[in-house]
């Protein structure tokens, strides 16, 4: 599979730290969003992004999912947004890779339902560091 | 110490100190009602005869029903104490723990942890006044008698409302402490300058400082007996003082009083909409009341079907409640708030008709989670998320937008037409589309379509779903259907079978009547076997 593309979905600070870090892992990464300031701090950043509505299937389609794209990122502030987008993407891309950073630890099961393949609750983590 | 191992492992052990723990602190139990009621009829009664025992002489059985309130005092004191741990539990900890690091078991430490948490019990308010209401049984101190009243505060027990009264007693501790300090300030500073200027004094009635102090509270209370007055210019400006004071004072209890329980009131009305909706069953969940969920609202009010709405929007929760309707105020996303709802268990069918296409596939995919078996119709604002919802655990899906699609492409082609189908779909004229089941044994099963007498039951057949398992033959409009198949207007030699679903469009009482009619020849068939 030559699919090797992250695209990382989020409209905040969390998928600006996340494709720092994949970048320094020397991964190619996408940043998908809707708020225009937040895609123009990435850019500046020097990181290529695509302005998308998740809700919208069309545009979804048009990235590339499971074809350019192997894996992909779901880090909206709201559970329910990364529960849409997984249903969404999955229906699109049966082979794609979802992972979903969850927020509240009752969304758990519902993600993996809705299609994601791994779930990173980063407060649990976070919260056994400390 | 093996009898402590034998103890846990003891069923009947167990049972009986589950049911003591049931009657006495679960508040949910039917059961403690009764006892509730019993206790308070003890308190009362005892109280009662305290009262009448001042100026009349009491009999023996009197004396043995005072035995007997006592005696259940200390058995239900006692049991208290019983469930309030469990001791066998702390000896069996401290074996385990004995054993892990290898050591050998000394009694004493457990021995002492029982008795910290028994002491724990005792010294619990409630347990105090529990014990309060028992000492005045040794009757050779008269004046301990008063403390049979202590009785009436084991009131606060059983009843559940003033424990409310309590919370915002503790609530607000630091105001009142501040009030008391206030309080015992003002009452010194009258009472010492009043017994200063007119105590002993010829002509004033102020002797003690006892006297002093009693004339302040009376004044600061704005009681006034009359019985004691300043005679003095100089007592009489300490009065004007202390009147104003006194007002002052009662004005700001009275404030954080009223305050204190206005915070309350919230959390009092939502535990009485939680105890509402418990006692409710198969009802519906409505998340979100918008456009689309006001009108499914108003249908289910006017069928007498019962219903909780889950709102965020406070003002739209209000609304609903002054109706007399059921809202709990939250977002539907959050578990918590559909676990309210009771979506685990006692709702049988929840609509998402928030107007977020993710908000709606999240509640969709909690509630298929919490319960399978609850139905689960969805709205979807967008037709793509038709797809999302189905996926995510919808059992219907209803596009608003799609549907004035529908409606208007009929307004195109046939305007007359286009009237009756918004007629039907906006309810009115009673007309409606419904499913009738075939029953197994009554006249439908196995009937032929032409035999049944439609027109003459002023109904119109639209089609047949055929039960499970089943597909007619030799039909042209077969429409899938959620794994079964619609087959439109079919021909009068089709033969139904049982499970069949048919379905009819026309009054809502000609429906009525006809689905009686199936159920009636069933009765018929059932009575002719026999």
């Amino acid at each position: 599979m030559s699919s090797t593309r992250i695209a990382l979905f989020g409209d905040d600070r969390a998928v600006i730290t996340v494709a720092t870090v994949l970048a320094d892992h020397g991964q190619s990464v996408l940043l998908v969003g809707s708020h225009p300031e937040h895609l123009a701090k990435a850019e500046a950043m020097g990181f290529a992004t695509a302005s998308i509505d998740y809700r919208d299937d069309a545009a979804l389609r048009q990235l590339g999912l499971g074809d350019r794209i192997g894996t992909l990122f779901g880090l909206y502030s709201s559970d329910a947004e990364n529960v849409f987008l997984s249903i969404s993407t999955r229906a699109i891309a049966p082979e794609l890779r979802i992972i979903c950073m969850i927020h509240h630890v009752d969304s758990a099961p519902k993600l993996i339902a809705a299609g994601a393949n791994k779930i990173i609750d980063p407060y649990e983590i976070s919260g056994r560091k400390i | 110490m093996r009898g402590c191992y034998r103890l846990g492992d003891s069923r009947r052990y167990r049972r009986v100190k589950g049911l003591a723990k049931h009657l006495l602190e679960d508040p949910k139990a039917p059961a403690k009602r009764y006892f509730d009621a019993l206790m308070i009829v003890l308190v009362l009664s005892s109280v009662g005869l305290l009262i009448y025992d001042v100026r009349h002489p009491l009999g023996s059985a009197a004396t043995l029903f005072e035995h007997f309130v006592v005696s259940a005092f200390i058995v239900e004191y006692l049991l208290r104490a019983w469930v309030h741990d469990d001791m066998h539990q702390v000896v069996i900890d401290h074996l385990d723990r004995a054993e892990l690091i290898n050591a050998p078991f000394r009694l004493a430490p457990a021995l002492v942890e029982i008795a910290a948490q028994k002491w724990a019990y005792v010294r619990s308010p409630l347990a105090i006044i529990d014990l309060l209401a028992i000492l005045p049984d040794y009757r050779a101190l008269r004046v301990l008698r008063i403390f049979v009243l202590f009785r009436m505060l084991k009131l606060f027990r059983y009843v559940g409302g003033i424990g409310e009264l309590a919370g915002v007693l503790k609530e607000k501790r630091f105001e009142f402490l501040m009030l008391g300090i206030f309080l015992a300030f003002i009452t010194l500073a009258a009472g010492t300058s009043i017994y200063l200027f007119e105590g002993g004094r010829g002509g004033g009635s102020i002797n003690t400082f006892f006297d002093a102090l009693y004339w302040a509270i009376v004044t600061l209370s704005t009681v006034g007996y009359g019985d004691i007055t300043p005679h003095t210019v100089e007592g009489r400006i300490v009065a004007m003082a202390l009147i104003l004071a006194g007002i002052g004072f009662i004005t700001i209890t009275t404030s954080i009083f009223v305050t204190a329980m206005t915070e309350r009131l919230h959390g009092m009305r939502e535990g009485h909409l939680r105890h509402e909706i418990a006692k409710l069953k198969n009802y519906t969940v409505v998340c979100g009341y918008g456009r689309v969920g006001r009108v499914v609202v108003d249908r289910l009010a006017r069928e007498g079907l019962p219903f909780v709405v889950i709102e965020a929007d406070e003002r739209k929760v209000d609304w609903v409640r002054r109706n007399g309707q059921l809202a709990l105020q939250g977002d539907a996303v959050r578990d918590a708030v559909l676990e309210q709802a009771g979506v685990r268990g006692r709702a049988d069918t929840i609509i998402c008709t928030t107007h977020d296409d993710v908000a709606n596939v999240f509640i969709t995919l909690s509630a298929r989670h919490m319960n399978p078996e609850i139905s689960i119709i969805a709205r979807a604002n967008a037709t793509e998320s038709i797809s999302k919802l189905e996926l995510a655990g919808a059992d219907h899906v209803v596009a608003p937008l799609q549907l004035v699609g529908l409606v208007a492409a009929q307004y195109v082609g046939m305007p007359v037409a286009f009237e009756a189908v918004l007629a039907i779909l906006r309810g009115a004229r009673k007309v409606i589309v419904d499913a009738i089941t075939a029953l197994p044994g009554s006249f439908l099963d196995q009937a032929r379509i032409g035999e049944i007498d439609f027109a003459a039951h002023r109904l119109v057949l639209f089609g047949v779903v055929p039960g499970a398992s089943r597909e007619l033959e030799h039909q042209r409009h077969v429409y899938k259907l959620r794994g079964r198949h619609f087959h439109f207007n079919p021909g009068p030699d089709v033969v139904l079978g049982a499970k069949d679903t048919l379905v009819v469009f026309g009054h809502e009482l000609s429906v009525a009547h006809f689905r009686h009619k199936v159920e009636l020849s069933l009765l018929k068939q059932a009575s002719s076997k026999r």
